[in-house]
């Protein structure tokens, strides 16, 4: 409320101060610009990050689990397991559950959700790099103790074009916050790598770099920044949704298990998504032991072709959970599962969740014995 | 090109740089004219070739007026006028008047076979050819000497600043300025830069933070509450006047960064305490076209009493079809020129009567019309905004339901609980409070001016900057770019 009051002064300053009588020089106010635009470029490096990011669902999310974990009675002894996704993982995965559900089966583990709706590979990356820098000195310390392993999440869409769901989220809070230099310049060469006609989004990435290093809208929200708002882990979608044509997606499943005939070709986009990968490591390699990719289960044929391509496009010492059995799909094969053929909803998120624990169960061993090393040069990690 | 936008900012550095290097307007001109033509072509190249054919015609038409005999001269404008409404009959109305003929028939039980045409609304096509228009009825009515230069046609024409929501610029304002020499003046320059700066906290921070709560209730008003709808009503009232004033603002800076003058738009609006003086204070520029090119032409208040009325209720209606292809910009220029009538019609009483209004504002009259003329404005809004027919009805509905239960309720000492909102109510009128009564006051500003040549450099620094830190990213276009 306050806030609102500051731009009102400010309009009302450009009202009531009037230039003296003696002629007005450029060269005098442009250094004033200057100056004032230098003081606006040096809050943004030397102010604490915690004042300086608006209230994106990132920061929000990210914020959330850091507090999960600081929580967490004893976490420097136990694995840490990280999930990052997009909305498949959001809403399917519920983590109270997962957690539960492992311990059950002897499996002790801190789990942390890094997941949003539409996040592309670098807007997870930034979510990372965030958690990692809102951790403080010990805790990182002891997180690099403690066996860290990440849960990523295979999905089409994103490792077809890295910076998915830009365009729709240009000009947003969302997308600013992310394009930071570094994680901008890397997106850069990432859609240099995987998509062709590029010019344009170039230039928009350009600008919301700069609209990022700028600050510009920070206090568009006219909130007071909180340190943590998102504390609830898991939303899931309530019901089918309404234009899901269930009976056609099931059926065009169905027919895909019993097809005679090869299915097309797909080929993995390696260069961009590669380079989100040679980043993590980069950054976060000395912290994660193993990395392991999931694909959750989809209805969607094409979707889960490309997961079933995925998973023989790994090189023999990589860890992949799913693509989900038939037997197992054929569970799934209940309209109120799905809210599309990607989704589920609430109903059918503790399954999917069931799931995961299960693979993960059976591949534990496996998962603690592998360590992480990254490959380049044409190969996934 | 939005001007809150970061490609604008390059492209106006880049122009201004250009621009006060080249050694003279025989450079300036034809670069000025280029850059508009990229500042148009941004958005979409293709209406560049609309752009360039009038300027062809108003070229064309304003040479050939002084050359004709004075038996052809009428014909020949009439001509020039009729091909330049042509154009903007069919890019902005041809689709409203399928629309409409085609409800017609199917309301009368017909069957038209009329569907709309695939046409592009070309940015700011009212703004122009208004222009054009002005600049050919003047060459015409010989108070302006037919510009011989095609280049210096062309840079009026499509001055960038103006050029897309503009404020209008009649021939005669703008034309001389450019056969004058430019000097760079750095009190002008940076009095240019003030504006900007004003008018971008205007529209980036108020209009576009207004626009977020209000876009929502308009975009589905059915099940809307009454008080919900009243605050999204509120919030345009605030909305429209930050959005096009701000913008205005922006254009009249941005000219004179590049030395030439545009006339005011604005005029704090919301003080105006009948409509006679809303018209004066509010899109000047576009009220200042219609008195000169329709409401004189038409006879203006040269004739029978009747016969007036009709002429503002006319020119009021032609007004409000211009803003948009749309009923409900009809109701609203009908509204407003019926209002005016009634306004002239209550001015002329008093006159007669010999009481004349009081000169003190915090006056029982004054604040009384102001309240009563501000209400007439705040409902014309509403079919403004809404998006149909209907929804202006439902939103009036609402009103009088809500209005008839809050009296009830206030007869019966039931207060009721306001609906919550997710916007704090103050919020909505504080910038709009401020700028009116203390900006809008010349008294005040004149009293507790500071003058200081340093403290302006720095509130100008500053307003910029904290535009940009409060600024919306949502970039809401400019309301008035539809028109």
């Amino acid at each position: 409320m306050i806030l609102v009051l500051i731009p009102i002064l400010a309009m009302l300053a450009l009202g009531f101060i009037v230039p003296s009588k003696t002629p007005l020089k450029l060269k005098s106010f442009l250094i004033t610009l200057l100056l004032c635009f230098s003081v606006l470029l040096g809050l943004r490096f030397l102010i604490s990050s915690k004042w300086f990011y608006p209230e994106a669902d990132a920061i929000t999310h990210v914020r959330g689990q850091v507090d999960h974990l600081l929580h967490t009675p004893g976490w420097q002894k136990k694995p840490v397991l990280i999930l990052e996704g997009s909305s498949a993982t959001e809403f399917g995965i519920n983590p109270e559950l997962l957690e539960k559900k492992l311990a059950e089966k002897g499996i002790e583990v801190t789990l942390l959700k890094f997941s949003l709706p539409g996040a592309n590979h670098f807007e997870r990356l930034f979510m990372m790099q965030f958690f990692l820098r809102e951790l403080g000195k010990i805790p990182r310390d002891a997180l690099k103790q403690a066996p860290v392993i990440l849960l990523s999440e295979v999905f089409d869409t994103y490792d077809q074009n890295p910076i998915h769901f830009f365009f729709k989220e240009s000009n947003t809070q969302r997308s600013l916050v992310w394009l930071e230099p570094h994680n901008a310049l890397m997106a850069w060469k990432a859609l240099k790598a995987t998509l062709q006609e590029n010019k344009n989004l170039t230039w928009i990435m350009l600008e919301h770099l700069l609209l990022n290093r700028f600050a510009v809208g920070i206090f568009s929200t006219l909130e007071p920044l909180c340190y943590q708002k998102k504390v609830s882990q898991f939303c899931p979608l309530q019901k089918t949704k309404g234009t899901f044509e269930y009976t056609k997606t099931k059926e065009a499943f169905e027919k895909s298990t019993t097809a005679t005939h090869a299915s097309e070709k797909i080929t993995i986009p390696l260069p961009g998504w590669m380079i989100y990968y040679r980043e993590l490591y980069e950054q976060m390699g000395t912290m994660i032991h193993t990395l392991v990719f999931y694909a959750l289960p989809v209805l969607e044929v094409q979707r889960r072709e490309y997961q079933t391509a995925f998973a023989a496009a790994l090189p023999p010492h990589t860890v992949m959970l799913g693509p989900a059995s038939l037997k197992f799909m054929k569970i799934l094969l209940q309209e109120n599962y799905w809210f599309d053929g990607v989704h589920p909803t609430a109903a059918g998120a503790p399954l999917f969740t069931e799931w995961l624990a299960e693979e993960i169960a059976s591949h534990w061993s496996e998962i603690r014995a592998t360590r992480w090393k990254f490959s380049d040069e044409g190969s996934i990690p | 090109m939005i001007f809150n936008t970061l490609p604008f900012f390059f492209f106006l550095i880049i122009v201004l740089i250009v621009y006060w290097s080249l050694p003279s307007d025989r450079w300036r001109h034809p670069f000025l004219f280029a850059a508009n033509f990229f500042f148009y072509g941004w958005w979409n190249w293709k209406c560049t070739g609309l752009l360039f054919t009038v300027i062809v015609i108003s070229y064309f038409a304003g040479r050939l007026l002084e050359r004709t005999a004075e038996l052809h001269r009428k014909r020949l404008m009439v001509g020039a006028c009729s091909l330049l409404i042509l154009i903007l009959g069919y890019f902005k109305y041809t689709n409203f008047f399928l629309e409409s003929l085609h409800t017609a028939f199917t309301k009368m039980g017909g069957t038209s076979g009329w569907t709309t045409l695939n046409i592009i609304l070309p940015a700011g096509i009212s703004f122009y050819i208004f222009q054009a228009l002005s600049y050919v009825v003047t060459v015409y009515r010989q108070t302006l000497v037919a510009e011989k230069s095609f280049i210096r046609l062309g840079v009026y024409l499509s001055f960038f600043p103006h050029l897309v929501a503009g404020p209008i610029i009649h021939a005669p304002t703008f034309l001389p300025q450019l056969q004058k020499k430019r000097y760079f003046d750095s009190s002008f320059f940076i009095e240019g830069c003030r504006k900007f700066a004003l008018g971008f906290l205007y529209k980036a921070v108020f209009a576009d933070h207004l626009a977020a709560f209000v876009n929502p209730i308009f975009e589905k008003v059915e099940n809307q509450a009454a008080l919900k709808l009243f605050g999204g009503c509120l919030g345009f009232y605030g909305q429209i006047y930050f959005d096009f004033a701000g913008y205005s603002l922006m254009a009249i800076g941005v000219a004179q960064l590049l030395g030439y003058t545009l006339p005011e738009n604005f005029h704090f609006p919301y003080r105006a305490t009948s409509l006679i003086d809303f018209w004066r204070r509010w899109h000047i520029s576009l009220s200042t076209w219609l008195r000169d090119y329709v409401y004189i032409p038409l006879g203006g208040n040269r004739c029978s009493l009747p016969r007036n009325y009709a002429n503002i209720i006319i020119t009021m209606f032609l007004g409000g079809m211009w803003h948009g292809a749309s009923w409900n910009f009809l109701l609203w220029g009908g509204i407003h020129g019926v209002a005016l009538c009634l306004n002239h019609l209550w001015q002329r009483s008093r006159e007669s009567a010999g009481n004349d209004m009081s000169k003190e504002f915090f006056s029982f009259s004054n604040i009384s019309a102001w309240l009563l003329t501000q209400g007439i404005i705040f409902l014309c809004w509403i079919p403004f905004r809404a998006a149909t027919w209907s929804d202006t009805l439902y939103i009036m509905h609402q009103f009088f339901l809500g209005i008839t239960r809050f009296s009830y309720a206030l007869f019966a000492l039931k207060i009721p609980t306001p609906a919550p909102c997710s916007l704090p109510w103050a919020l909505l009128i504080l910038p709009l409070f401020f700028d009116t009564a203390l900006l809008g006051s010349d008294r005040l500003r004149s009293r507790y001016a500071l003058a200081s040549n340093t403290a302006f450099y720095v509130a100008i620094s500053i307003a910029l900057l904290l535009g940009l830190l409060f600024m919306s990213t949502g970039m809401v276009p400019f309301i008035y770019f539809q028109f």
